[in-house]
């Protein structure tokens, strides 16, 4: 087990190698000077010049590229280009409500997501089935920035149940709850759906197992027969799907962050690619990519949790 | 001797749906499994000898439904009982044995739960740790070795036989009137099989529970057997004392499953297949169903289905050439 989570963290490194190559690649393709950007509108073209040569800009991308890595390994993710301020500071700061959004925002999924799922398996073809099946179509479908404008238009501005924007608290506090529900509710849509749909497969496939019509044939109640004998049998794509929804909902933060005006990693990666802010774009893209497969770690340790066939060496 | 008949079915009539329309595959059968009794049911696949123990069970998938005709356990009638009715008399009054003991034990949850979770469930007075001492001495009985440790341990890891054996001791510790086993032994291999046949075979003279058991495989009847019934195409063809059907087979189709069996004794040791197959339950068969495999078919089988006659006492067969009525 050990020896497997080491192993783990190794192909980790390299995936972020990787990323923070493609990240750096593409910022340098990218069209805009970020030597101009910091120097301002009123800079002459010897100004410019000279920030270029004091950002390393004017030197090769290997050369620009490996100072990077060279820095990252001791764990400085550098210098905002607009603010000065150590990014790590920065990202420590915003970090924590993009996580809180995250989590709020899974909690939904799952404590919504799943029961829906093992309901409409139970009531298969029925009316409620159908229903809840084409409901579920357009929660995958709806964009999460157009659902948390009309939630707020609909519950902040008409009704004024819950703040229209910002974050302070975390989700645990009133004022946190208040202020992480509509947000989170837009963003994770898709994911209840997602749930839903993954956990009416996986039941239904399980439903129709041997060990569910033995555990009928001992008379035990609907209650244990569903809830302890099919659910913890489905709960392996349930795992899967938390992984993934986890890197989606990481990634419609960014935008519902934008909506509610949360002062999250999203905002921070967003206004630092609106000003060439690169040394920030990077650094947040790798948070968020080792954060996501962390998560997805996590959900592949959890498997042999869940099921005792499975056994990492 | 007077024997307490534990299992009565009457005339049952089971009936799937496929594509809206509904098609029968048992058309009327009506047999009785006695207290201390094995009743064997035989016939080839398809016949309807799952769909039959489903039917008792009321366990039969959503789109089967049993039509008519009565099921009685111990003298109670179980058709048009509720679901949670049902529930309390499966395990509790019957137990069944699945065919497949790779797949039939929860995965994810360990033999001691399973084992005693049904127990708990139909003795609410019972504590964990009772459950789970009554767990180990059917264990025990079931010729499980290292029982204690088992009970902590998944079903992966335990072989078919023993996953099987275990099978058995969780329903024979419920202490059921009826034990229902559907092929137990036929995806074991030959040496297990004898050691469950033998195993069961003790279980039904200690609890006193009547057994209904489905085979194909006729060297498994001759040996567990107390009476049998040979299906086919859903209907019962024929009745008799395990020496009745053997040493006098009435009906053909009997017949035919006998010779089938290729017997080492004889210099010609060969397979004699009974040609044709079961009729497709979508497009029924005129008269008796089996007429158009029968070498000995007349007239008369193309468009009336023969009655079941009593040849001797005990012993029924439904051929219109049994019982000197020829036509």
């Amino acid at each position: 087990m050990g020896r497997y989570i080491a192993k783990r963290l190794g192909m980790m490194l390299v995936l972020l190698i990787g990323m923070t190559f493609i990240v750096f690649g593409s910022l340098h393709l990218a069209s805009g000077d970020p030597a101009q950007m910091v120097a301002g509108a009123s800079a002459t073209e010897e100004d410019i010049a000279a920030v270029r040569t004091s950002l390393g800009l004017d030197q090769p991308f290997w050369v620009q590229y490996g100072r990077y890595l060279k820095r990252l390994v001791t764990v400085d993710l550098g210098m905002s280009y607009t603010t000065r301020q150590p990014i790590s500071q920065e990202i420590a700061i915003r970090l924590p409500f993009t996580i809180n959004l995250a989590c709020a925002a899974i909690i939904l999924a799952i404590v919504i997501g799943i029961p829906l799922g093992v309901l409409t398996a139970i009531k298969r073809d029925t009316f409620v089935d159908n229903l809840l099946t084409t409901t579920s179509l357009v929660g995958i479908s709806i964009p999460n920035f157009w659902l948390g404008t009309m939630l707020m238009l609909v519950f902040s501005v008409r009704l004024g149940w819950f703040p229209s924007g910002g974050m302070t608290e975390f989700f645990w506090t009133p004022l946190g709850l208040r202020q992480v529900i509509l947000p989170a509710l837009a963003l994770s849509t898709a994911s209840i759906a997602s749930f839903m749909r993954i956990g009416r497969s996986a039941m239904l496939e399980v439903l129709q197992s041997d060990y569910i019509r033995t555990a009928r044939a001992k008379g035990l109640g609907k209650a244990s027969v569903i809830f302890i004998h099919a659910l913890k049998n489905a709960m392996i794509p349930l795992l899967t799907q938390f992984g993934t929804s986890f890197g989606a909902l990481l990634g419609g933060a960014i935008v519902t962050e934008q909506v509610f005006v949360i002062n999250g990693v999203g905002t921070y990666l967003v206004n630092a690619i609106n000003t060439r802010n690169y040394p920030v774009v990077q650094s947040t893209v790798l948070v968020i990519a080792a954060l996501f497969i962390l998560v997805n770690l996590a959900v592949d340790l959890t498997y042999c949790v869940v099921d005792p066939r499975i056994k990492y060496e | 001797m007077p024997q307490t008949k534990v299992l009565q079915v009457n005339n049952l009539v089971t009936a799937f749906r496929i594509n809206k329309q509904e098609y029968p595959v048992l058309n009327g059968i009506s047999f009785d499994v006695a207290q201390n009794e094995t009743l064997c049911v035989v016939g080839e696949s398809g016949c309807g000898k799952s769909v039959m123990t489903l039917s008792v069970m009321q366990l039969l998938p959503a789109n089967g439904s049993v039509k008519s005709g009565s099921i009685k356990l111990d003298g109670q009638e179980l058709l048009g009982l509720r679901e949670n009715e049902m529930g309390q008399i499966r395990g509790n009054k019957m137990g069944m044995i699945f065919q497949e003991p790779m797949t039939c034990l929860n995965p994810l949850l360990t033999i001691g739960y399973q084992m005693t979770e049904g127990l708990r469930r139909h003795d609410k007075g019972l504590s964990k740790k009772e459950a789970e001492a009554a767990a180990l001495s059917y264990l025990n009985q079931v010729g499980v070795s290292n029982p204690e440790a088992r009970l902590r341990q998944y079903p992966f890891q335990l072989s078919g036989g023993l996953r099987q054996r275990v099978m058995i001791a969780m329903m024979m510790s419920m202490r059921p009137r009826l034990l229902i086993a559907d092929e137990p032994t036929t995806a074991l291999d030959v040496t297990i099989q004898k050691q469950v046949l033998l195993l069961l075979a003790k279980l039904k003279r200690t609890m006193n529970a009547g057994i209904l058991f489905i085979t194909h495989d006729l060297g498994v009847v001759a040996e567990i057997a107390d009476r049998v019934i040979v299906l086919y195409a859903g209907r019962k063809v024929e009745e008799g004392t395990v020496r009745q059907i053997f040493e006098n087979p009435q009906h053909p189709y009997t017949r035919g499953l006998m010779a089938a069996v290729p017997n080492i004794a004889e210099d010609t040791f060969e397979i004699r297949p009974i040609p044709g197959s079961l009729p497709n339950i979508m497009e029924p068969v005129g008269g008796c169903s089996f007429h158009p495999r029968c070498k000995e078919a007349i007239a008369r089988c193309k468009s009336v289905i023969p009655p079941l006659i009593e040849t001797s006492p005990g012993h029924m067969a439904a051929c219109h050439l049994v019982g000197g009525q020829t036509a």
